[in-house]
């Protein structure tokens, strides 16, 4: 079906690129070294990975990736080779799973401000987009 | 004929095997007192840490109150601020009654979490969330009374001397007598039912 779907569209001369949506973040208190960004992306017609992201918010931007060690010990990784965006697929970026790491902040995130940050596709090339910062405990784009 | 039937029979023994070690595990893991040996349950953890203000705060001066007690660092994006708006959102559950429980965030990086940092860290997710720090060696013994594991990750960061620390991801209820009386995760249990597990330990008069 996707495949169908890509094809006519494809005729149509319209093809669709991956699509990142509902970019949101937590506020930060001062001196606070880190941050995450979470967002939702969604594949476009062919498959794609996510590389990496940059941003001037900070001095280095990874991305990571929540996992649950045996012993119930919470552990942070750095996701190697980036993360598979399939074809027709979504892949949200959210709380206690993937995170694009803000790692030295330049300064707090404020709630309320936007913070640019640009992702890398391994196909779709570069995407701007602006995470919107919400309260430090907020669990979703909508958790306002 | 034969190995069939044995096959069978091992493989249903190996399923019956699992489902006890899974539920042992979710028992042992998620019920409170259940899973440990009564005397253990019964004794409550002894700490001596100092709070973001500078008075020293123990587990003696907290007894007579209900706390909710969260082991993580400031630096952490993620779960920490996860689990402690699962604490917030409990408290917020709980009405007038969250008056009578005392929300506790104790760092596990004493290196970085200066004070000035943990108040405005703790006042970020609650107005009353006290925010507790020591020396290494206190911060450890406090980790070790509640049986919070945690270890510096080797930096793998490209930013220079960056680096996380993996942890425990468990809120302790501490009842009155300052005894472990739940251990919960934003995973596992709602904020309505960590509010009414609140309810009954912090609902009467103290």
């Amino acid at each position: 079906m996707r495949v169908i779907l890509a094809m006519f569209l494809g005729a149509l001369g319209i093809a669709a690129e991956v699509s990142v949506a509902e970019v949101w973040s937590r506020a930060t208190v001062p001196g606070q070294e880190a941050g995450a960004i979470f967002a939702r992306i969604t594949g476009g017609d062919v498959d794609d990975r996510l590389l990496g992201a940059a941003s001037e918010a900070a001095a280095t931007v990874e991305l990571h990736e929540h996992a649950m060690g045996q012993d119930g010990v919470g552990q942070m990784r750095e996701i190697a080779g980036g993360l598979a965006i399939p074809a027709g697929g979504r892949v949200d970026l959210k709380p206690r799973s993937y995170h694009i790491m803000l790692i030295g902040l330049r300064a707090p995130l404020a709630k309320g401000a936007t913070v640019p940050v640009t992702l890398r596709f391994e196909r779709a090339g570069a995407q701007r987009i602006e995470a919107l910062v919400l309260d430090p405990w907020a669990m979703a784009f909508d958790d306002r | 004929m034969k190995i069939p039937i044995i096959t069978t029979a091992v493989a249903a023994i190996l399923v019956i095997a699992a489902a006890w070690a899974v539920s042992e595990h979710r028992r042992t893991h998620h019920d409170g007192r259940s899973g440990i040996p009564a005397a253990e349950a019964d004794a409550p953890p002894e700490f001596a840490l100092t709070a973001s203000d500078g008075r020293s705060v123990t587990a003696a001066s907290l007894r007579g109150t209900v706390c909710l007690i969260y082991f993580g660092f400031t630096t952490c994006p993620d779960v920490c601020p996860t689990e402690l708006g699962w604490m917030m959102r409990t408290l917020r559950q709980l009405g007038p009654i969250a008056d009578a429980v005392q929300p506790i965030f104790i760092s596990v990086d004493p290196e970085r979490d200066t004070p000035a940092k943990l108040s405005a860290y703790a006042a970020a997710f609650h107005p009353r969330m006290l925010a507790l720090t020591g020396t290494p060696d206190q911060v450890k013994a406090a980790a070790d009374a509640f049986g919070v594991v945690y270890r510096k990750q080797t930096p793998v960061s490209q930013q220079p001397g960056f680096y996380l620390i993996d942890h425990t991801m468990t809120t302790f209820v501490l009842d009155r007598e300052g005894r472990i009386v739940h251990r919960l995760a934003s995973a596992d249990t709602t904020p309505e039912q960590a509010a009414a597990m609140l309810r009954a330990l912090a609902g009467g008069a103290p």
